[in-house]
């Protein structure tokens, strides 16, 4: 019958289906918490140590190409032409940067990116948060949700495509503002389903207690179960935050003047605008572009792009550590 | 049901945004899926011709466009396991770390490449990968011959899959670090007193605990068992690897998908969605029946 | 990065259209009015009942003369400049024409201009009383994205640039304003005399004998010759002599790999620059010729195609061609020939403002390529492929008011790049519109002799050392960087002057052979049947994966034949049969 809450309770790893611990236990029994590096068993240093080093090189292999990609969007074309560059600008210049920054279009259309994406991110937020919290119950205690959630799993598998969600937003007058850019995509059932996992993983007890009280769902959504949310809300509020920063497209199909672009969609134009120069024979060069080629460019269009993004992973990656909590217990 | 209703109904008004919406920007624009079966003119819209099934016919009819789909779903598959597995083992190796700060800066670096794009990383890797280029130079020096990463056919899906994996895996490290961190402490506390080593603890308590976010990652990933990497391996193929590299995406593209070819690509999209939709359904049951665990 | 292979794949893309069902009519609003009444293009379906134009032509545009400000404009067009009838006559009353624009590249604007406010945008103003409002601006791709949008959501322009697909597509819902007359009425003689030079061009934009797109032609078929670039500083220290047969590039492949380590004549995964040697064998590729049967055949599965690929299969086999090639892209040619690894590039002629202007900077000013034209194989005549050189259209809704505005405004760039000179019209200001020649791109036609002709004039300035004789903005460039070139080896130079230079230059080697007719016609001209715009480019993907395995050895020549075959079934035979069914006995 209900199996939701079967789900849920090994969730909260109460009672688990794989044994967790289980018969068959060693004998040397490790003592309790962190050892000190110095007092670990051998086998146990050369692990760490192997660990470090590992961790060292992988770590390595991901900042690398990003070290490369910042030279090359810092040296002058015929030196990126040459294939001169490594990890270090040669022939410093920042004219990929001034081609971008010099216009100022570019804070114009980083103040509208901002403002996508918090709005976009808060609105994707309050509607994961409403939907998936009653998704979150058996469907003895609501009514048809496998048929909710069903509608919803859909949608991630079927779309009709660029120009039926076109015509919806336009027909729907929404052309041109900066809600065409947030509400098609304002629910993001990927992470709503996430997020609702975590939402199973909460203790059942609290909310039981909050509802012989005689508290509305509202309220016990508000009250009770938000606060716990917290840290969930962190990681897929990222991803969120992500998707509005980096999509480009909606903002070239919905977006008729240039002064509506968010800052990916400008920066991408910047670009192509300098390739269709590239491939127009007989265009004067000046002395700026002479500096940049497609490569430097793109690689300055990825600098300024992400570096915002990437600056707030960190302050947000404080909360996720217990973010994707299936199964947390604390209550 | 009226007593139901009652106690539930404020639930169900919970519900009512995210349907409206979704209603609106993804259930209308399905109609859209129409033009699979019509000859599509964005002139004449939706009652352009109808053509039944001829651009699935057409499609099925090329000799080479069954053959992307065996590649497709091989190179899908093999991403998402190892990007899985990988994940996995770098949460719990990552959890190994006593350095809190040093962990904070693994977790972060990992996630880099999930930055960069495939239309820049592919520079990069041409170069990298190249007979001439730096890792073939090490490979080299070490006497182990020189690889044609990009130009063999049977060596081609193993650098993009790897390639792949080594960009993404960050993102599943985080998820998996996430859920580590959050298994209860008394689970570990009672597996010792009971005089479990490293290795049993993590075979009997972590492993367990990290399966449901393992399969709910796993079933949501299978989405997308049709989508091999369009901007990866267009970014980096040529006709050279066609016979194993050449996924569905790519080959449509070259069917010019690009100029108004709206119906055939719509086809093609119908078809994958399905075969997502099938094995989705497949594994949420097998999920379900053999794990009891309910994804959905 | 595969960016070229992405322009080529456009090119394609450009290249076919679709003829899809025919279509019913759902009139929109178009918004010219008279006053300008601002940049709004969003009627939102909903309220466009078909009230407004249908085809009256006549609403708003002026009636007589009043010269008073028109001294500067249309006066010297033979005949009809004095009525708002002339080609370049300006209305009394402000006529707006709502317009989708296409940034091309704004680098070259004046402080404070764009897009939307330019020397062009304020000359249809000042000189032919017509404002130009945006619909929309978006760069190449975006912007025919948008179009495609437009059209669905029924919403065009008054005016707007498309590609032939959407031509089609807009003619057969019936969206476009019938031009025919509007045309035989305002187009200046300029613009007619373009179009005698390209008439399947023009009638291309035709459908059962009313015009709807008028072609923008290109620059020329000078610009479609490719040459072989061969390295000077190389060639000259060797004392080697300029290739007159397919073995002397060999012996100066094979003299550069042993005295500066080339690593062969470039090839790529593509086959393009191999592919531009192909002539020298008789052979093709990639278009249509006619077959010594009569019938029109590919060009890519003639025997001729055999007879090269069994060639190249020779010179991957000696390293006459690199080892990688396959896996090779334009990027890594440019980066070989930047590094010195490469001396003979097959190539297109804008390569100077790629790789030359990157191996000036790092080489030094010596390390310049020349062309030459692509020598015999076995002692014929080389001739060299064509294709037709327009991919776009202007177009007109069929709910603007004033079609002749858009004709006007094209006339007005025709008469700025041949006439304004003789005018009156200053230097400068002339100048001031070609800085920003891209702004004015929607509504253009292109002298479909432009190239040549300045290449001509140029070469005689240079010649006489008088510049003087220079009259348009682009033999001024030319001449500029062909004397800033040879001054001072400038690297910002170097394109043009290996475009346009007086020796050697990509043009110096393609205008005789213009001159001399030595060209072969693609049969398939300016309109694709469909069957080959549905199959993309994997018809040639077909092909292109085998040659490579041929050339790379994997797979024995005579595997030509079951490629072949292979091609037929895939819809080779269909694409014959459709290509003959148009062209055939013509």
């Amino acid at each position: 019958m209900n199996t939701a809450y079967k789900a849920e309770k090994n969730a909260l790893g109460k009672k688990l289906p794989w044994k967790p611990i289980a018969h068959k236990i060693p004998e040397e029994a490790v003592p309790a918490k962190k050892v000190s590096f110095r007092k670990a068993s051998p086998s146990r240093k050369a692990f760490l140590i192997f660990n470090y080093v590992l961790m060292t090189v992988v770590c390595l292999s991901c900042v690398l190409p990003f070290v490369h990609l910042l030279a090359v969007s810092l040296s002058s074309r015929s030196a990126v032409a040459a294939g001169k560059v490594a990890f270090l600008p040669v022939e410093l210049t920042t004219s990929s940067y001034e081609y971008a920054l010099v216009k100022g279009d570019f804070l114009r259309s980083l103040g509208n990116s901002l403002a996508r994406t918090f709005l976009g991110t808060l609105l994707n937020l309050v509607l994961m948060i409403l939907t998936a919290y009653p998704l979150s119950k058996g469907k003895d205690k609501l009514m048809g949700r496998n048929l909710y959630m069903s509608f919803f799993v859909l949608t991630m598998l079927f779309n009709g495509g660029m120009i039926p969600t076109y015509l919806v937003v336009s027909r729907a007058g929404l052309k041109n503002t900066i809600w065409s850019l947030i509400l098609p995509g304002a629910l993001p059932v990927y992470n709503m389903i996430i997020l609702m996992n975590f939402i199973r993983g909460l203790p059942e007890e609290l909310q039981e207690a909050a509802r012989i009280d005689g508290a509305t769902e509202f309220q016990l959504l508000y009250k009770v179960v938000l606060p716990l949310l917290k840290p969930s809300l962190a990681t897929v509020g990222l991803f969120c935050i992500v998707n509005h920063w980096n999509d480009w497209f909606s903002g070239i199909i919905y977006m008729t003047s240039r002064e509506k672009y968010p800052l990916a969609t400008y920066l991408q134009t910047l670009l192509r605008s300098f390739e269709s120069l590239m491939r127009q024979a007989g265009s004067n060069y000046s002395l700026l572009v002479s500096q940049i080629n497609v490569q430097t460019g793109r690689a300055a269009q990825l600098f300024l792009a992400a570096l915002p993004v990437m600056l707030i992973y960190p302050f947000l990656q404080k909360y996720f550590t217990s973010g994707l909590t299936l199964g947390s217990v604390k209550g | 049901m009226k007593k139901r209703l009652k106690r539930e109904w404020q639930m169900h008004l919970m519900l009512l945004p995210g349907i409206l919406l979704v209603f609106v920007f993804s259930y209308i624009p399905l109609y859209g899926l129409v033009i699979a079966f019509q000859d599509y003119n964005p002139g004449r819209g939706f009652s352009s011709p109808w053509v039944g099934l001829s651009h699935f016919r057409y499609l099925f009819s090329q000799p080479n466009f069954v053959r992307t789909i065996w590649n497709s779903l091989y190179i899908a598959i093999f991403k998402i396991l190892g990007g899985l597995l990988t994940s996995v083992i770098f949460a719990l190796l990552l959890n190994e770390i006593g350095h809190r700060f040093l962990k904070r800066l693994f977790q972060t670096l990992i996630y880099i490449p999930n930055f960069l794009s495939w239309v820049i990383l592919a520079g990069v890797m041409t170069d990298l990968l190249a007979g001439d280029g730096l890792v073939n130079r090490l490979l080299n020096s070490m006497n182990l011959g020189t690889v044609n990463f990009l130009g063999s056919p049977s060596v081609f899906p193993w650098t993009m899959i790897l390639s792949e994996i080594w960009k993404s895996f960050g993102f599943g490290t985080v998820v998996y670090l996430a859920a580590l961190t959050s298994i209860d402490p008394e689970l570990y506390e009672a597996a010792r007193i009971d005089g479990a080593g490293r290795m049993s603890q993590t075979r009997y308590v972590t492993l367990p605990m990290l399966a449901p976010t393992v399969i709910l990652m796993l079933v949501l990933s299978l989405g997308n068992v049709m989508n091999a990497g369009f901007d990866q391996i267009f970014n980096l193929y040529a006709p050279v690897v066609y016979r194993t590299g050449d996924i569905i995406d790519t080959y449509v593209y070259r069917l010019g998908i690009t100029q108004a070819q709206y119906s055939v690509g719509t086809a093609v999209g119908l078809f994958k969605s399905v075969i997502s939709l099938i094995l989705v359904a497949a594994s949420y049951v097998i999920a379900d029946k053999a794990a009891n665990y309910r994804v959905f | 990065m595969k960016k070229k292979k992405v322009l080529s794949l456009l090119m394609t893309a450009i290249l076919t259209m679709s003829l899809a069902a025919c279509g019913g009519t759902d009139p929109d609003s178009g918004s010219s009015g008279n006053s300008g009444s601002g940049s709004q293009t969003e009627q939102s379906g909903a309220d466009d009942a078909g009230s407004s134009g249908q085809s009256d032509a006549d609403s708003s545009q002026g009636g007589q003369s009043d010269t008073d400000d028109a001294g500067s404009s249309g006066q010297s067009d033979a005949g009809s400049s004095q009525t708002a009838e002339g080609p370049l006559a300006p209305y009394n009353e402000t006529v707006t024409l709502e317009v989708a624009l296409m940034i091309n590249a704004d680098l070259n604007y004046q402080e404070g201009d764009d897009i939307t406010n330019n020397p062009w945008i304020r000359g249809y103003k000042e000189k032919l009383n017509i404002e130009v409002v945006p619909a929309f601006t978006a760069e190449w791709d975006d912007y025919f994205t948008n179009i495609n949008l437009a059209i669905a959501d029924k919403t065009l322009p008054d005016v707007c640039m498309v590609q032939t697909t959407q031509l089609q597509q807009l003619i057969e819902a019936d969206m476009l304003y019938d031009l025919s007359e509007v045309y035989e009425t305002y187009a200046s003689d300029i613009i007619k005399g373009y179009m005698a030079i390209e008439p399947e061009s023009f009638d291309s934009g035709k459908k059962d004998g009313k015009l709807y797109g008028i072609a923008q032609l290109g620059v020329g078929p000078i610009a479609q010759i490719n040459p072989v670039w061969i390295r000077k500083d190389w060639k000259d220290a060797l004392n080697l002599e300029d290739p007159k047969t397919m073995d002397d590039l060999i012996a100066i492949e094979k003299a550069f790999q042993q005295e500066y380590g080339s690593t062969g004549i470039a090839a790529d995964q593509s086959l393009t620059t191999l592919k531009i040697l192909a002539p020298a064998w008789g052979a093709y590729p990639d278009i249509w010729i006619q077959e010594p049967g009569g019938q029109i055949g590919y060009g890519s599965i003639q025997p001729e195609m055999k007879t090269a690929l069994g060639e190249w299969a020779k010179w991957y086999q000696e390293g006459i061609i690199s080892n990688q090639f396959a896996t090779a892209n334009t990027e890594k040619l440019n980066q070989d020939a930047v590094n010195g690894k490469l001396g003979i590039y097959p190539f297109k002629n804008w390569l100077g403002w790629t790789a030359g202007t990157d191996m000036i900077t790092n080489i030094g000013p010596e390390a310049y390529l020349e062309a030459y034209a692509v020598p015999p194989a076995a002692g014929e005549k080389v001739l060299y492929p064509l294709n037709c050189d327009n991919y776009t259209y202007t177009v007109v809704s069929k709910n603007c008011k004033n079609p002749e505005a858009a004709l006007k405004c094209i006339n007005f760039f025709a008469y700025m790049e041949n006439e304004a000179a003789n005018d009156g019209i200053s230097q400068e200001e002339i100048l001031s519109y070609f800085d920003v020649e891209h702004a004015a791109q929607i509504m253009r036609v292109q002298d479909p002799d432009l190239d040549r002709s300045t290449y001509q004039a140029t070469a005689k300035a240079i010649a006489a050392q008088d510049e003087s004789l220079l009259e348009t903005r682009k033999q001024q460039q030319a001449y500029a960087d062909i004397v800033n070139f040879t001054n001072d080896g400038s690297p910002t130079a170097v394109g043009g002057y290996m475009l346009w230079g007086p020796d050697k230059s990509a043009y110096s080697v393609a205008d005789p052979i213009i001159t001399a007719g030595d060209t072969i016609k693609n049969k398939v001209w300016a309109v694709t049947p469909d069957v080959i715009n549905r199959a993309g480019t994997t018809l040639d993907d077909i092909l292109t994966e085998g040659f490579t395995k041929i050339i790379m050895g994997e797979e024995p020549l005579d595997y030509f034949d079951t490629l072949v075959e292979d091609w037929r079934t895939a819809g080779g035979d269909e694409a014959t049969q459709a290509v003959n069914d148009m062209y055939g006995n013509q």
